[in-house]
């Protein structure tokens, strides 16, 4: 049986419209990169390749994504440079401990380094213990979380229930699986863990499908995942999560799902943001939080979730995948065709600095009939006969 | 016996014999006429196609599968607003679903945002994967019922009934109505038994058959009308006051612009415009009928003025020509009547007149009745070419009129002799200038492209054929017709001091050297850039029609709204079943679809890789991280099954992969199909593929582009047998690097493998399909098929005559010994190549064996372990291997042409001055036409390259003429100046007559002509003859008298003797 579809089994109902074809935005010149080299796919720096992870230090950002993309930037977000990373796998998730030392995760068991404040990646590689015996072999499902405690210690989370950590830089890479019974749900463990956080070496937290939500306060030596969930589906799917501290976390999920819990974890209040998109990031600061997700979503409370609000940014209905808060004012999220907004009040207003958006004149809304004089009309050739004949 | 000899006794024999002659020819033309008459008139996109050619071979191979390239690509443009309004998509509606009914749609190639092919996907509770039409079931079934319900009150309208206030007398109206046709429809009714033999009728019966199913439909729909739906007018609407709910048209753009399949493929970014793509049939269509069809539902469509329809692709090309057919006709009956007039005026006698016309009559009835004869059509863009060989007979029906009327005035009335003398004297330059222009056309031939073969060999045949219907019928009708009273020859004055003028500037020392110094000048100017002439299209939309045509504002407007719609397909080929479902195998074809991407030219790019992705994503809860292939090939194939399984229509993924997902394509849209475009995005793909091999082997054929033997294949190209290409291996070492092997170079003969009826799929363009076929009608080996009688094989279901002897061919070439040129083996990594060649002149072909498994031709040329991509298809494919083609062959043409005339005149003549002479002139006609088409951007394609080859022959009659004059009048005594000045002033006449006359006739094609190509060509062809004419009669003369070859010098004792008067030599 399918992994895709066992996962799935109970899934909730959910529309998608097939969301891969890679035409280019508008009929306005397209960047695109030259001379490639064939037989180096890893070199290639795909313009507008998707971004999917996001991390930032004071005025240092990193975002990763589609093809082995890496940029990193030092001025707030405003430039951003691309790095060459030695591989063609997509990256899911980057995280920084200082300004120099950091990891990025991604497709099949693809781990990087660097050591230079993301200027230039190193390969690293987990093995797991085979299934089938036999001993180890290398690990090869995606990895989508990453969070770096300190330069030389890391933790990082996968598909399959994968769970590795570092202690020695990246040298070695350790699977640390969760027991089956640490977790509150009969489900098999062989789970997606979609992300990890740790406040500081002792204490992190661990989400993923069937609304997962571990917690450790013994720096990983064991995981909690008893919890209330309160009005919320058992099996909530859940795809990110911020810890503030050891006892105060938002994670979320599909459907504008928005967990809060200020005790630890032991209790998970809902918080639905108003819409019907799947939530694919978050992150909080204070008593401030950004929730995005799919469709260009994305709300912000000002209240601990009581209230949300629609911040002012670009019309766009690009997907975004991940947000962060650099510190309390400066945010940052990416998505769909290189997209990256910045924000620099704490999230109440966006700009974007990068990324190609295919922005639908016409809008998400109906366009009144009648209405003639569209932006995109202007460009359109006249209409039969009334061009002025040309001599041939 | 001389050949003047000859010639006069052929002449005396023949006049003698007239009145058998007379009866022999009568006979032949009428049964050519017989045949003319059932000419037809058709296109197919077959035709079009270098059959030969790797790329086409492959593109046959799989277009079944993949789909065609005979696309119509329609826009519906929204006039105000976006198409999210009720109205537009009806439009787009009606128009995806009446295409439906057109004939000669391929039904499963039909594409837009209201086609079943396009979809969004879902999970339901249950976990089961679920896809639905965009714009939703239910709101479809309203559209439909909106679009039938219009038509049907038009159609009520027009038959003058009083149309229904609401739903009750809707219905009554239907039913009424339907009760009337189903009458008609009855079994026996008068309208079924006409139909049986009156196409008319038949027609009748299709659209009562038509409107009955559409009332049906409509009854249908109408009846499952939700609650609260009102007729207003001629519309439906709902408790909201509208067709459809209005939250289904407000959700509908969030919908579209997440589906990245139709967002900017068959919706506009801009909201404004919908795309509708249909697939058409490669075989014999009627473009009038298809044109038609389209037009009138554009016509239908656009009536409310909510909407533009733009109708651009092939068919819909093709049925444009077609449309401008009559308008064709008339313009050369035009010319004709210009011909007749100025002919009129310049001999003054009628049978100035009637002597070439009827030779051109009687020459147009054995080519059209040839054509028949052979099963071939014309099609509207060839008609150009009768017109060339017709202005050929008239120009040679003129030099003989104008030389009887000369003989008849110097024999005093002598009919009889002086048909007789002017016969001879014209038989052989007539004979060789006629003979080497069909050696010309002949050569085109070569071609594999069907339509070049196919004008090829009725245009040599129409060529040949002026001999009999100009040449000699034009001598029995004198010989018949009573003599002229006057026998004095009408001499136009003002010509005659011209062309005094003119012998005078070319037998003057100065003035010879100026002219040869001006011919120096326009010969380097013309020859730095005759090599330039681009091969193919080169501006966006088609040369065929003009720039502000309705097509050329159609394919701006595509062009401009979406990302493109001429596609590169390449086809990903896996050694077995299953094989794409390779993870590896999609990692390849994805990172193919991104270096290409990396273009300006490039729009996009679809694979079956996108919908993995985007189904993956769905099944991991929308997540895009899940934009990923999955780890295994069973979760792959489990993942694109279940996607299959959850669409109406199982075959939603058959323009992506194959059934047996063995092949798989990756579709590239760009924004024109220039040449330029399309060669460089082939060579993108072939230094992709060169420089990323995949698995452990990967081999191809390489042939060297740029050393001396390409030089040789460019000026000769299908002349000289095609070049021995070098076997590349590439085998990687321990390290992982490719390292080129050493190929062995046996050239050992083989036996032919053994036959079976599996063998029969090695064939060239053999399907599985196809072999059903050929096995039902009991051809189950390849030699039964070798010893088929081709007239049996070709009425084996869905053959033509063509198709039968390329089969027929091709498994004849299979039962051959073949040589292997080249071989590699490894048995380790158990790969066995040869490249194999079964004749001289066939294209060698590569041979692989892969583990134990049977030999496989490859089309392509390539193979790669693991992935292996064959170029190319698409519309991009089809005109790229069409303009190779045509880039191998025209400059083969030049050098096949000037070859032949060279030759034949040395023969004949048996001087190298005089075929030195005339190809000299005709070499500057030939360079100027190349010159005119590069600054008139004018390219080498299908249909100009065969009216640039006979345009070559189109002069070389009036300089062998005028050289036979000069000959001949040396042999009467005259001086070498002397004589030159006599055939300028005489031959030279007539050849300033048909020239000019030729060209006043078409020339004006240039101001009246709405197809861009019967303009151009009429005014490359009057460059041409105009060249030409001053080659004959200026330039011919000076480089003669200028040279002084041995034949005009060869018996003159003192040259002293040239120092005659002027006046006094041309007065003689």
């Amino acid at each position: 049986m399918l992994n895709a579809l066992r996962r799935n089994g109970r899934g909730p109902r959910l529309a998608l419209a097939l969301a891969a074809f890679t035409f280019a935005t508008g009929t306005s010149a397209r960047e695109i990169a030259e001379g490639l080299d064939p037989s180096k796919a890893s070199t290639w720096q795909l313009p507008g390749a998707d971004l999917y992870g996001v991390a930032a230090i004071g005025d240092s950002a990193w975002a990763v994504g589609y093809w082995g993309t890496a940029l990193h930037s030092e001025d707030f977000g405003k430039t951003w440079a691309p790095s060459g990373t030695p591989t063609e796998a997509t990256l899911f998730g980057v995280s920084f401990a200082d300004p120099q030392h950091g990891w990025a995760v991604g497709e099949r068991g693809t781990i990087l380094r660097s050591d230079d404040g993301g200027k230039t990646w190193t390969p690293q590689s987990a093995t797991v213990a085979d299934p089938a015996g036999g001993g180890d072999r290398p690990l090869d499902t995606h990895l989508f979380g990453i969070s770096a405690v300190s330069p030389s210690e890391a933790w990082a989370v996968g598909d399959l229930g994968v769970v590795l950590h570092t202690t020695d830089a990246g040298a070695s890479w350790v699977s640390s699986p969760i027991p089956p019974e640490s977790f509150a749900d009969e489900n098999f463990p062989e789970r997606i863990l979609n992300a990890v956080r740790f406040t500081d070496p002792q204490h992190g937290w661990i989400t993923g499908e069937f609304a997962t939500t571990l917690r450790t306060t013994d720096g990983g030596a064991t995981w909690v995942g008893q919890r209330k969930l309160v009005d919320t589906a058992e099996d909530l799917y859940l795809f990110d999560l911020s810890a503030q501290t050891e006892g105060r976390a938002a994670a979320t999920g599909l459907a504008g799902g928005v967990l809060l819990t200020s005790d630890g974890g032991s209790t998970w209040e809902p918080h639905t943001a108003p819409t019907a998109a799947g939530l694919f990031g978050v992150a909080w600061s204070g008593s401030n939080g950004i929730v995005i997700g799919d469709r260009g979503e994305m709300f912000l409370t000002l209240d601990d979730g009581a209230t949300w609000q629609r911040p002012e940014r670009p019309k766009l209905f690009n997907w975004i995948r991940s947000v962060t808060f650099a510190d309390h004012n400066h945010a940052y999220a990416v998505g769909e065709r290189g997209l990256v907004l910045a924000s620099e009040d704490g999230g109440l207003h966006w700009t974007q600095e990068r990324g190609q958006t295919p922005t639908p004149r016409a809008g998400v809304s109906v366009p009144e009939p009648g209405r003639s004089t569209e932006p995109g009309r202007k460009n359109l050739p006249p209409a039969a006969g009334q061009e002025p004949a040309k001599a041939p | 016996m001389t050949v003047q000899e000859f010639t006069e006794r052929f002449s005396r024999f023949f006049i003698k014999w007239r009145g058998v002659n007379l009866l022999l020819i009568g006979a032949a033309t009428i049964f050519f006429a017989y045949h003319a008459l059932q000419l037809q008139v058709f296109s197919q996109f077959i035709d079009l196609l270098p059959r030969n050619h790797p790329w086409i071979q492959v593109y046959e191979k799989y277009n079944r599968q993949f789909g065609s390239a005979n696309v119509v690509v329609a826009a519906i443009v929204a006039k105000q607003g976006s198409i999210y309004d009720e109205r537009v998509l009806e439009k787009v509606f009606a128009f995806t679903d009446q295409i439906d009914k057109v004939e000669g749609v391929d039904h499963g190639q039909i594409n837009s945002i209201t086609s079943i092919t396009q979809r969004d996907q879902e999970i339901d509770q249950s976990g089961i994967m679920r896809s639905h039409q965009i714009v939703g079931e239910a709101p479809l079934a309203l559209l439909e019922a909106q679009f039938f319900l219009r038509r049907t009150l038009h159609r009520a309208q027009q038959r003058g009934e009083e149309l229904p206030k609401d739903l009750a007398a809707l219905g009554a109206l239907i039913g009424k109505r339907k009760a009337m046709l189903e009458d008609e429809l009855k079994a026996d009714s008068p309208l079924e038994k006409a139909a049986a033999t009156d196409p008319a009728k038949a027609e009748e019966l299709r659209l009562v058959q038509r409107e009955n199913a559409e009332l049906e439909f409509l009854k249908l729909r109408l009846g499952e009308l939700p609650e609260g739906y009102e007729l207003d007018g001629e519309r439906l609407v709902g408790p909201e006051g509208t067709l459809l709910p209005k939250e289904v048209v407000a959700s509908l753009p969030d919908r579209i612009h997440q589906n990245k399949q139709v967002y900017g493929r068959f919706v506009s970014l801009d909201d404004t415009a919908a795309m509708v793509m249909a697939g058409f049939l490669e075989g014999r269509l009627d473009y009038e009928k298809i044109f038609h069809e389209l037009h009138s539902l554009k016509e239908e469509l656009e009536a409310d003025g909510t909407v533009e329809v733009h109708l651009t692709g092939q068919p819909v090309l093709v049925g444009w020509t077609f449309f401008y057919k009559s308008e064709i006709i008339l313009i050369v009956l035009l010319s004709l009547l210009t011909l007749v007039v100025m002919l009129g005026i310049y001999f003054r006698r009628w049978y100035g007149v009637v002597m070439p016309f009827s030779g051109a009559i009687a020459c147009t009835i054995w080519g059209l009745g040839f054509i028949s004869l052979m099963g071939y059509q014309l099609e509207p863009l060839v008609l150009v070419i009768p017109m060339v060989i017709t202005a050929r007979a008239i120009s040679h029906s003129v030099q003989f009129v104008e030389r009887f009327y000369e003989e008849y005035e110097r024999m005093n009335g002598d009919k009889h002799e002086a048909v007789i003398s002017s016969m001879a004297e014209l038989l052989l330059p007539g004979f060789i200038g006629i003979v080497a222009d069909a050696i010309g056309i002949i050569v085109i031939g070569v071609s594999s492209i069907a339509l070049m073969k196919k004008v090829a060999i009725f245009g040599a045949f129409w060529s040949m054929s002026i001999v009999v219907t100009e040449m000699l019928l034009n001598r029995l009708m004198i010989a018949y017709f009573p003599a002229p009273k006057d026998t004095s020859h009408y001499v136009p004055g003002g010509i005659m001091w011209c062309l005094k003028r003119i012998a005078w500037l070319s037998t003057n020392p100065t003035s010879q050297r100026l002219i040869f110094g001006a011919w120096v000048v326009i010969v380097v100017a013309a020859a730095s850039v005759a090599l330039k002439v681009k091969i193919g299209e080169s501006r966006p939309g088609t040369p065929v029609l003009w720039e502000n045509s309705e097509f050329n504002r159609s394919a701006k407007v595509v062009a401009s709204k979406f990302y493109g719609a001429d596609d590169l397909t390449v086809v990903v080929e896996t050694e077995q079943p299953s094989g794409v479902n390779r993870p590896e195998v999609m990692h390849e074809i994805e990172a193919f679809q991104r270096y290409m991407e990396q273009d300006e030219n490039v729009g996009g790019s679809v694979s079956i890789v996108d919908y993995l992705k985007a189904i993956n994503r769905t099944y991991h809860n929308a997540d895009p991280r899940w934009l990923s292939t999955p780890y295994s090939d069973q979760e792959i194939g489990g993942l694109l099954y279940l996607y299959e399984a959850g669409s109406p229509d199982p075959r939603i993924l058959n323009p992506y992969r194959d059934q047996e997902a063995q092949n798989a394509t990756v579709r590239i849209f760009y924004r024109d199909h220039q040449a330029g475009t399309i060669e460089h995005a082939v060579k993108r793909a072939e230094d992709y593929i060169f420089a990323r091999p995949t698995g452990r082997v990967a081999i191809r054929l390489e042939t060297p582009r740029h050393d001396f033997w390409a030089r040789v294949h460019w000026w000769l190209g299908p002349l000289v047998p095609p070049r021995r290409p070098e076997l590349v291996v590439l085998e990687r070492d321990d390290a992982g690097k490719y390292v080129k092997q050493t190929v062995a170079q046996p050239d050992r003969q083989e036996p032919p493998p053994p036959d079976s009826t599996e063998w029969i799929l090695t064939l060239p363009r053999t399907t599985k399909e196809l072999l059903d076929v050929l096995v039902s009608a009991g051809y189950d080996n390849v030699q039964k098929i070798a010893d088929a009688d081709l007239t049996e094989l070709s009425k084996v279901q869905g053959f033509d005559l063509v198709t039968a002897y390329a089969l027929k061919h091709a498994a004849e070439l299979d039962r051959r010994h073949y040589t292997v040129e080249s071989e590699w083996q490894d048995e380790a990594a158990g790969v066995h190549a040869q490249v194999r060649r079964r004749g001289l002149y066939e294209l060698p072909e590569l041979w692989v064996k892969y583990q134990g498994a049977d030999w496989v031709r490859r089309e392509s040329g390539q193979w790669a372990e693991g992935t292996s991509y064959a170029l190319a298809s698409g519309l991009m494919g089809v005109l790229g291997a069409s303009n190779a083609e045509v880039e191998g062959s025209n400059n083969a043409t030049l050098v096949a042409s000037f070859t032949a005339i060279f030759l034949m005149i040395l023969i004949s003549y048996r001087s190298f001055g005089i075929a030195l002479l005339l190809c000299v002139s005709l070499g500057t006609a030939t360079l100027v036409s190349l010159a005119y088409m590069y600054f008139a951007n004018i390219g080498f394609d299908v249909n100009t390259l065969p009216v640039q080859a006979l345009g070559v022959g189109v002069g070389v009659d009036y300089g062998l003429y005028l050289m036979d004059r000069v000959v001949q009048e040396r042999r009467r005594g005259h001086g070498p100046d002397d004589s030159l000045r006599i055939a300028i002033t005489t031959t030279g006449m007539a050849v300033f007559f048909t020239g000019s006359t030729l060209v006043g006739g078409i020339i004006f094609w240039y101001f009246i002509s709405s197809l861009r190509f019967a303009a151009d060509m009429a005014l490359l062809l009057s460059v041409v003859l105009g060249v030409n004419m001053v080659g004959a009669i200026l330039l011919v003369p000076t480089f003669a008298s200028l040279f002084k070859p041995r034949f005009l010098t060869a018996g003159e004792k003192a040259p002293a003797a040239a120092a005659a008067p002027v006046e006094s030599a041309a007065a003689s």
